[in-house]
């Protein structure tokens, strides 16, 4: 396969990793609030039903870690690890937004931490430029 | 338990997971240089070095939820940040990956930004 081929895989393989990285985290979140309102609730049909809704998201999360992960074994078999990493941080970015506009979680945006938020997107930015750069055109691709 | 104690937590566990980090990198590695062409997932079940990764992650995982239980996630969140420098360092000395000025520049703004992440 072509290199520019393995690289476009590469790419494509490193953004379902964030992606099912911050879908993960942000199931994993939903079902620890659902277990907190369960906790406050009594009666014991309706706690089996919030236990199985607990399980549901924790095992959807758990499930998107192992996406995520088998995805980053594909990443860094095609790019350096010190490339591959610091854009791995894309998923923070992915999370803040996702928790402040889905309903479920409907976390604030502030704008201190969307200061930060927007050093994550300047330092991903920086690491993916460096993927591009000649010398570290030779680092880009480890397969020989 | 003390706070030294609490912060000699979370460097074990952001070593351990740079550790990961590194033994993933170390397995695909490993199986490319065995056999060219399309890896396999059976291959990845096979190499040693994957199963000593997500020891590896696992260790990091429990020692870092462990940790939050005793401190605010806003101390414990700039150790991601040297988990970031300690992935860069492990790629320079052990990978042998050439590290340009641009990349760790990247790098330290994501680490910055992810303390200022914290303080709010």
């Amino acid at each position: 396969m072509s290199r520019t081929k393995e690289n476009l895989k590469g790419i494509a393989l490193l953004l379902t990793s964030i992606l099912a990285s911050a879908a993960a985290q942000l199931l994993l979140k939903a079902g620890m609030n659902s277990l907190r309102t369960q906790i406050a609730g009594v009666g014991s049909v309706l706690e089996v039903i919030a236990q199985v809704s607990v399980a549901g998201w924790v095992l959807g999360g758990l499930a998107c870690y192992a996406i995520s992960l088998l995805a980053w074994l594909g990443v860094l078999s095609r790019f350096a690890l010190s490339l591959a990493y610091p854009l791995l941080s894309m998923s923070y970015i992915i999370v803040f937004l996702a928790a402040a506009a889905w309903p479920r979680l409907a976390e604030p945006l502030s704008i201190d931490r969307l200061v930060g938020i927007l050093f994550v997107i300047a330092g991903v930015v920086l690491v993916a430029a460096s993927g591009r750069d000649s010398r570290g055109g030779k680092s880009v691709v480890t397969v020989e | 338990m003390g706070t030294a104690s609490t912060y000699i937590l979370l460097v074990v566990s952001v070593t351990l997971l740079t550790a990961g980090q590194a033994m993933q990198k170390v397995a695909v590695d490993r199986i490319i240089r065995h056999d060219v062409g399309d890896q396999h997932f059976f291959k990845f079940a096979r190499e040693p070095a994957i199963w000593l990764a997500m020891l590896c992650l696992a260790g990091s995982m429990s020692i870092w939820l462990s940790v939050l239980y005793r401190i605010d996630v806003s101390k414990a969140l700039p150790f991601v940040s040297l988990g970031h420098v300690f992935v860069l360092i492990v790629s320079r000395v052990f990978f042998g990956e050439h590290i340009s000025v641009l990349r760790w520049l990247g790098a330290g703004l994501i680490a910055v930004g992810i303390v200022l992440i914290a303080q709010t």
